[in-house]
């Protein structure tokens, strides 16, 4: 046995039978409190994380300007904007790694196999055939909680937890704050490229979530759908509504002529870091305000032959 | 990700294809475990009967084997299908065994027939001349996990549905009694009174002819363990690590339900704590001794009159422990299969162990401590004893399913039958 196993997977897969054991013998009840405690316990880390992403993500806006000043002086010369960038970046106190930084890259490395261990430990927890409540028994400690609730009654609300969720509600919700939470976190860039992939990043990510969600068991998905909504939270006070209600930042945006960010014309309605303000440019925020904005456009011309 | 604004899409390009390499990943680590089972041999009139993973019935006539050059014996009959394999094939059927399973009971032969139970969850049979059963399967609403059993004119089948069914041998059902968990035992009859473990955590004594239930024994956990019917006593044990011996049911107590009386709830006897993990196996009653295998790797050796005291240290082997232990009573051996792949022949007199680690390619016993080359797949199913040859029957089984027949006095194998290769 792994020595991941026996630090992670091992203590996790037996409080959560404790838990399921405690809470009525209810397997779904005790997913629910098990993603609580982890992600209570998590939390520093977790706020640490994104406290430090906020940080970066303000010392960016602020040298924002200076650098699409760089970006003009030394257009014919790569290798000069590359040192002038460092050189301005080193001065903001900005990490050339970004979120491979520490303490980013530290509270991630702990994580991981924390969340990786909780994914494994409902899985097998849920041990549907023989087999699998054979190979149970080698990771389970001697408490008499842990055993007494086995095999564990997978029914709750709609779910059988051991299936995927028949009517697709969980896989639909997973999406909706996967997509939320990283709409969240996630600011305009003036960058078009950059912001190109922001929007496919922000369907493609929810929507591989709830294809996972949709073909694997209905316990993962309430763990992904109760972690995705504790992320949201967690944001929230961190980001506040973040780039939620944002619109995409035009070329160039958020840059004055003094070089200075135009922090008082930030997204009144959020309550996180400032969001580069809209230089009054078409919105490109996603890839469904820019389909959005086709079909306007359409019905616009539509009119005018009208 | 943050590094210059000059190399940030495409940082953003590897983190896409980081997430869908993760996402690949995922799905290859979610592939099911390779099948497994616990489907044992069984011989009657020369011919060795055994079910497959794939939900085959194979009838092999032991007379057609050649010993002399190892080679196999010849099936009776083409194999044939009798249960559809049940189970996902999905890509993402994380931690569920998406490899199919067809039976995982050994079958049972009376009157020209072979029973079995399906892990699809019918209860059919087929003639012993290979042709098809003359009657529609029973099906219970869940998998059959352990075997049936006949006694007289009534087949007992428990299903993972929490229900032991009776029924006649044309397969019309005569009772069935609830229970508030799954099944996965087999159930075992003694004196009209048939004694069935659930994971609803209880034991039942259940009158064989009325359906009654006579007593129940509660424990703290799921009981997933075979009993075993000896000395007047019900022997089991749990997932709470213990083993237990309780007062078999009586005459008296059965005709007092079968008249309409309330069931009670049974006390144990003697109970034994010193195992380190569940008890799943069905125990072996021999020379006043109960022998019993255990999760935790070893084979313990209790007192049939106090399982509390156990009269031998613990045999340990390489592995959990599933295969009920045989007896070849003429040579005084208790022949153990365990996970690690190696035959246990323990001598009851001397207490010798001998450990027959055979090599799966060449078929060659390894002398311990020397490790064979290539290790043969765990022993689950139980094992068949050829007492008068001195012969045991083993069926290996993790992803390659191998059917050998081991004879126990030149230790060599004799032949061994692929059955995950049958057409």
């Amino acid at each position: 046995m792994g020595v991941l196993n026996i630090i992670f997977l091992q203590p996790i897969l037996n409080i959560l039978l404790v838990l399921t054991n405690v809470l009525f013998g209810n397997f779904g009840l005790g997913v629910i409190a098990l993603t609580i405690l982890v992600r209570l316990i998590l939390m520093p880390l977790t706020i640490m994380q994104l406290r430090s992403s906020k940080k970066t993500t303000e010392a960016m806006n602020t040298v924002k300007p200076k650098l699409e000043q760089l970006k003009k002086k030394y257009a014919k010369n790569p290798q000069k904007l590359q040192q002038e960038t460092m050189k301005l970046y080193k001065e903001a106190g900005i990490s050339p790694l970004g979120c491979l930084s520490s303490p980013m890259l530290l509270s991630t490395v702990i994580q991981l196999p924390i969340y990786v261990a909780l994914y494994r430990a409902i899985i097998q927890a849920q041990a549907a055939t023989p087999q699998d409540f054979l190979g149970l028994s080698q990771s389970l400690y001697s408490w008499g909680l842990a055993t007494q609730g086995l095999p564990v009654n997978g029914h709750f609300l709609w779910l059988n937890l051991v299936n995927p969720d028949p009517y697709f509600v969980l896989p639909i919700l997973v999406g909706v704050t996967q997509y939320v939470s990283q709409k969240m976190i996630t600011q305009p860039s003036s960058d078009a490229q950059q912001q190109s992939m922001n929007s496919m990043m922000q369907i493609m990510m929810p929507l591989m979530m709830a294809f996972i969600t949709f073909t694997l068991p209905s316990g993962l998905g309430l763990y992904f759908l109760l972690s995705g909504i504790i992320t949201m939270v967690i944001q929230y006070f961190i980001y506040g509504w973040g780039g939620l209600f944002a619109k995409a930042a035009a070329p160039d945006a958020g840059a004055k002529q003094d070089g200075k960010p135009d922090k008082g014309k930030a997204d009144t309605k959020t309550k996180g870091p400032a969001v580069p303000p809209v230089a009054g440019a078409k919105p490109a925020g996603s890839v469904f305000s820019g389909l959005l904005d086709r079909f306007k456009r359409k019905e616009g011309d539509k009119k005018k032959r009208d | 990700m943050m590094l210059s604004e000059t190399t940030r899409p495409r940082l953003s390009r590897i983190l896409v294809l980081a997430l869908l390499a993760l996402a690949a990943l995922a799905a290859v680590g979610c592939t099911a475990a390779p099948s497994r089972g616990w489907s044992g041999p069984l011989v009657s009139d020369n011919v060795l009967y055994v079910g497959t993973i794939e939900g085959k019935i194979v009838a092999l006539d032991l007379t057609t084997a050649d010993l002399n050059d190892g080679t196999p014996p010849i099936p009776l009959w083409d194999p044939q299908t009798v249960a559809e394999p049940k189970g996902s094939s999905s890509l993402f059927s994380c931690g569920r065994v998406s490899s199919p399973m067809g039976i995982y009971g050994t079958p049972v032969v009376k009157n020209g027939r072979i029973y079995l139970g399906a892990y699809n969850g019918d209860v059919l049979w087929i003639s012993t001349d290979g042709s098809a059963g003359g009657s529609s399967p029973f099906q219970t609403g869940g998998a059959i996990v352990g075997s049936v059993v006949i006694d007289g004119d009534t087949l007992f089948a428990a299903s993972s549905d929490g229900t032991l069914y009776a029924l006649d041998l044309n397969l019309k059902e005569i009772w069935h009694f609830d229970t508030n968990g799954e099944i996965w035992s087999t159930p075992v009859v003694n004196n009209g009174v048939v004694y069935v473990a659930s994971s609803d955590h209880n034991l039942y004594a259940i009158d064989t002819e009325s359906g009654n239930e006579i007593w129940r024994f509660q424990t703290k956990a799921a009981i997933m363990s075979t009993p075993l019917v000896a000395n007047g006593r019900v022997y089991i044990g749990g997932c709470d690590r213990k083993f237990y011996s309780i007062e078999a049911a009586t005459e008296e107590e059965r005709l007092s339900v079968a008249g309409g009386g309330s069931p009670t709830v049974r006390g144990f006897q003697s109970v034994f704590e010193g195992a380190g993990n569940w008890f799943w196996t069905q125990a072996l009653a021999y020379n006043g001794e109960i022998w019993v295998g255990n999760l935790d790797h070893n084979i313990y050796v209790l007192n049939a009159q106090n399982v509390a005291e156990e009269v031998h240290e613990a045999y340990p082997t390489g592995g959990m422990v599933y295969a009920p232990p045989v007896v070849f009573p003429i040579k005084g051996l208790i022949v153990v299969g365990s996970q690690d792949g190696k035959l246990y022949a323990i001598n009851v007199g001397t207490k010798e162990v001998s450990v027959y680690a055979i090599d799966a390619e060449s078929e060659e016993v390894v002398e311990s401590p020397e490790k064979p080359k290539n290790r043969l797949p765990p022993i689950f199913a139980p094992l068949c004893a050829d007492t008068v040859n001195g012969i045991v029957y083993f069926h290996s089984q993790n992803g390659t399913h191998t059917l050998y027949a081991f004879k126990l006095s030149t230790r060599e194998v004799l032949w061994s039958f692929r059955t995950d290769k049958i057409k």
